[in-house]
């Protein structure tokens, strides 16, 4: 792999932890670099981070650019005078958001814009506000004023599904039509800044963002607080004990189960299959007591602590887990092989939204959405974590890319985790073993990355620590911010009637895009979405 | 074990609070705060804002926090919800006054070790005590 890199033009590699390579790149050659990686070697680019690095006694801004592949995690750094600008590479749909987020956080400057309004903040929020910079104290609150900076075009619209104010959260999936043909289409969400990053920067210590970081999502929660501990833990290269280990696989599964059958239902629900809808949440409603036998709480499992888990799995809690787990295993098997042979789901979905693999590399697209494209990025097999080298387990691949193959991907891995659950509770001695987690020392300056495989694709946690058990800086890449990316290029050609269904396919979840600190509870998720479409006649 | 069968809210035991503050400064929502008074020390509980993480129930070095099966509460205004525990402060063995430590933990310091020679007089009785040497 390394001489993959270097073919690109990488030389001197620093490693930070066994997978995590970092090297200096300038910022002209960028562009060609990342080209090169993604389009020729194949790899996976995941994310970019924008740090303002004047707290750290140097000049400017600096980029970190995220980019992974078997067994490799690569960190690319750029420093930025400045006054200089950098280039957003127009044919790598992947980097357009988060260079876009740089500018609007940290300030960098780009040359050949594509989003001149501001992105990954409110249109009333003032220009001259980059809130992640240094110099913005976490408390000030900005004066804003009502503008609409995203031009309107001079299109009739029509609002199908008008923004109900009940919400929290409110995106725009705004699609343009010729008759009922799709040909155009924009999105516009982070009307909602919470500035959860910056939370995490000033006011919490380091070991309770674990909780906060649990509150990005409430179906994923957990998820993220792994991938925020692995960050730490590789940056202070922490070795977690055994039982910790497979604690955080038992439980990453159980919400992976949680997470899928969801979107399942919801998927039924969608297609009028109502009684598979009804009998799939009952089934969910077994998982999430799973998570309260184990940890207390059935979401927001507040386990994880930097360096390992904390002591609430007991022998009791994990017989009865069990017991129940037995019961559920066959039922929900049984639906899911029921789902899958029907004929309905075959009949409503099959050639619906298709994204290529081309478009679907070229967008960074994650999850099942890449691996119903036949891209078989995963996580857990890619760069292992937690204990998932230890457990067997194979990962669905279909080629197709279209909304029937999602929803295969997601019913063969939901299959996949029940097989996981039963290995790891096989292992209850381990898992009981103590301690459950290990001493650490805080040292500051250090650059961390975390990765897991969420339910919805990857999720990636990028720290530098700072003093005194506080962090500098800490990025939040959430699966849905990869995966919105791609509608562009499966939405464009399709028919009116299926805008919903192809929205949805994604399991887009606002508050992974927006990160957000709301709970997003059963039903109101996908149902939000298909009340936000907006369509507008050509 | 820090909790039953689910988590709820945490209780705190006013006979062993001794209102160290290790539980507001571990708390990650700021639902645990610390007030002090001129002659007592004031722990308030916000309910409505605890995420029910047990990190306080882990901190507390006198084990006052325990975390209930009770989930849900109910108040009407907020203040309904909190819980309030009031720990008196020691005083001073000359003159009375209020030290900045409370009487328990002045208590707890005797019992865990026993020779300590703990001196309960305040800043002013302890510089007249050195110049009337
Ligand atoms: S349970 Fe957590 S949030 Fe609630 S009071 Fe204790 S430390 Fe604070
Ligand atoms: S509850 Fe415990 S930690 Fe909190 S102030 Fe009282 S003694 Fe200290």
């Amino acid at each position: 792999m390394i001489d993959r890199l270097r073919e690109c033009g990488l030389r001197d590699f620093t490693y930070i932890d066994d997978e995590t390579v970092t090297t200096c790149v300038r910022p002209e050659e960028l562009s060609q670099i990342l080209r090169c990686l993604i389009l020729r070697a194949g790899l996976h680019f995941s994310t970019c981070v924008g740090v303002d690095v004047r707290g750290l006694g140097e000049q400017g801004i600096e980029i970190y650019y995220i980019v992974s592949g078997k067994k490799l995690r690569l960190l690319l750094r750029t420093s930025v005078a400045p006054s200089e600008k950098i280039e957003v590479p127009l044919d790598l749909p992947c980097t357009y958001w988060c260079l876009h987020e740089a500018r609007d956080l940290v300030g960098l400057n780009l040359r050949n814009e594509v989003y001149t309004y501001r992105f990954v903040l409110p249109d009333s929020y003032p220009r001259s506000v980059c809130p992640l910079r240094k110099d913005y104290q976490y408390s000030e609150r900005p004066l804003t004023k009502c503008v609409q900076e995203m031009p309107t075009r001079p299109e009739k619209a029509i609002t199908l599904f008008p923004h109900i104010p009940y919400f929290y959260e409110h995106e725009d999936f705004i699609v343009y039509v010729d008759v009922d043909k799709i040909v155009d289409f924009e999105y516009r969400g982070f009307y909602n800044h919470r500035g959860i990053e910056k939370v995490g920067e000033t006011r919490l210590k380091a070991d309770q963002v674990p909780f906060i970081a649990e509150r990005i999502c409430g179906i994923c929660g957990y998820t993220h607080s792994c991938a925020y501990c692995q960050a730490v833990e590789s940056a202070l290269r922490i070795d977690i004990p055994e039982s910790a280990r497979l604690t955080r696989t038992l439980l990453l599964e159980v919400e992976r189960i949680e997470s899928h059958l969801l979107w399942l239902a919801i998927l039924c629900y969608m297609i009028n299959l109502r009684d598979l809808f009804l009998k799939l949440m009952r089934c969910r409603e077994h998982v999430m007591s799973m998570g309260e036998i184990l940890t207390g709480n059935r979401k927001m499992y507040g386990i994880n602590v930097i360096g390992g888990v904390r002591d609430f799995i007991t022998s009791e809690r994990i017989e009865k887990a069990a017991r129940l787990f037995s019961e559920l295993k066959t039922q929900c098997t049984k639906l899911l092989q029921e789902l899958k042979s029907s004929e309905r789901l075959r009949a409503a979905t099959r050639g619906v939204g298709t994204l290529s693999r081309e478009d679907a590399l070229i967008t960074g697209a994650v999850g099942p959405v890449a691996r119903a494209s036949g891209i078989d990025y995963d996580v857990r097999k890619y760069l292992p974590y937690a204990a998932y080298s230890q457990v067997s387990f194979s990962i669905p691949v279909y080629s197709e890319g279209d909304v029937y193959s999602r929803a295969l991907v997601r019913i063969d891995e939901t299959l996949e985790s029940i097989d996981i659950i039963d290995q790891v509770l096989g292992m209850s001695r381990a898992l009981l073993e103590k301690p459950h987690r290990s001493e650490y020392e805080w040292l500051p300056c250090r650059v961390g990355v975390g990765m897991t495989e969420a339910p919805r694709g990857e999720d990636v946690h990028f720290i530098i620590t700072g003093h005194d058990l506080r962090l500098y800086r800490w990025r939040v890449r959430a699966p849905t911010y990869a995966n919105l990316p791609s509608l562009w290029k499966s939405l464009i050609g399709e028919k009116l009637e299926h805008a919903n269904l192809i929205i949805a396919s994604i399991d887009p979840c606002l508050a992974c895009t927006d990160r957000l600190v709301v709970v997003d509870t059963g039903l109101g998720k996908v149902r939000k979405i298909t009340r936000l479409v907006e369509v507008r006649e050509a | 074990m820090l909790f039953h069968s689910i988590r709820g809210v945490p209780a705190i035991d006013p006979e062993k609070c001794m209102g160290c503050g290790a539980c507001a400064s571990k708390c990650p929502t700021d639902s645990l705060t610390l007030h002090r008074t001129r002659d007592s020390i004031l722990l308030e509980l916000n309910v409505a804002r605890c995420i029910r993480c047990a990190y306080c129930a882990e901190a507390c070095p006198n084990n006052a926090i325990t975390i209930e099966d009770k989930y849900t509460v109910i108040g009407r205004s907020r203040e309904e919800l909190a819980i309030r525990v009031i720990v008196p402060l020691a005083r001073c063995d000359s003159c009375g006054e209020p030290l900045r430590h409370s009487a328990r933990e002045v208590e707890l310091a005797r019992e865990k070790v026993p020779d300590l020679n703990v001196i309960k007089l305040c800043d002013k009785c302890k510089v007249k005590r050195v110049l009337a040497r």
